[in-house]
């Protein structure tokens, strides 16, 4: 059991190669660009453009994987289907939101990461 | 160790950002990223060894170039250049056309990707340098034959008519009479 209840940085630290201010500088991208890919897909959920929440959901995927969020890995693999494929769309708005909670309580534990590091 | 000249292709900044920080632990790679196919396709002037490309790059600008069109705009411009395809899931058809246009590898974005590339990389600048001592070789051997075939061809002609470059009298051959210039 990891440190953490909603992330895993293993695997970022095993990319960092032992460099904190590699693993403080994509937890900070992280937390600067995935609200805002989330709102695209929510904007883009109005819009009813499948093919921009597949596309967005796509690139998130590796996002998730660094941050060791299994379960958003494979929401994202959903959405991206749904979304690329434009089939089974009326699962997206569940899965958004299943998102959208995950992001929080993830960015909660992020922020006390990045105040361990910058001590 | 000679310079690796890498461009990283990948509109996902994340990705970006950890690729150059895995890469650049080989100080013998240089590292240049791209965010578009678009924009990797200009700098192709700069005769880079490998090419690691996203196949996916039209993820969230449908009208951008995707992977596989840059990557069949590369092996058209710069067919030496290496092309290493990038994908975010395992997909037998994005495997097979990316081989299918040129690509000398389809390594997916999981936890052992950047050891596959960076051994692809390897493999790639290896097989570049022993095509270039190959090429040289041929070169020097091209040369070596052309120089020899005239030196035959000089000792034959030289056997057969040794007067001919006028360096040895023909037998008998009376030399002509020195003439005398008269002194006033």
């Amino acid at each position: 059991m990891g440190k953490y209840k909603h992330i895993d940085l293993n695997y970022l630290n095993d990319l960092s190669l032992g460099s904190k201010d590699f693993i403080e500088d994509i937890i900070q991208s992280f937390i600067k660009t995935t609200p805002e890919s989330i709102q695209k897909m929510q904007d883009s959920l109005v819009k009813q453009d499948w093919q921009i929440i597949g596309g967005v959901a796509h690139k998130l995927k590796t996002s998730y994987s660094f941050m060791g969020m299994d379960d958003m890995v494979e929401v994202s693999k959903v959405l991206q289907e749904c979304g690329l494929n434009a089939k089974e769309v009326e699962k997206i708005p569940a899965l958004l939101d299943q998102m959208v909670v995950a992001y929080a309580l993830a960015e909660v534990e992020l922020k006390e990461e990045l105040l361990q590091l910058q001590n | 160790m000679a310079n690796t000249l890498i461009y990283l292709v990948d509109d996902d900044d994340l990705y970006l950002k950890t690729a150059v920080h895995n890469l650049s632990q080989n100080k013998s790679f240089t590292i240049k990223t791209f965010t578009t196919g678009e924009d990797v396709l200009k700098a192709l002037s700069k005769k880079p060894d490998v090419i690691i490309l996203d196949y996916f790059l039209d993820s969230e600008k449908p009208n951008a170039m995707s992977g596989i069109k840059v990557l069949q705009e590369i092996k058209q411009i710069a067919p030496d250049v290496e092309v290493i395809m990038l994908s975010g899931q395992e997909d037998i058809d994005v495997a097979v056309n990316s081989v299918k246009y040129g690509a000398v590898d389809y390594v997916v974005k999981n936890k052992s990707a950047f050891i596959r590339v960076q051994n692809d990389i390897k493999r790639v600048t290896k097989t570049k340098a022993k095509d270039k001592d190959q090429e040289s070789f041929k070169k020097f051997a091209r040369t070596m034959i052309i120089f020899l075939i005239f030196l035959v061809i000089f000792l034959i002609l030289y056997l057969i008519d040794e007067t001919l470059f006028g360096l040895i009298p023909s037998p008998g051959e009376v030399p002509p009479p020195v003439e005398e210039i008269p002194l006033h």
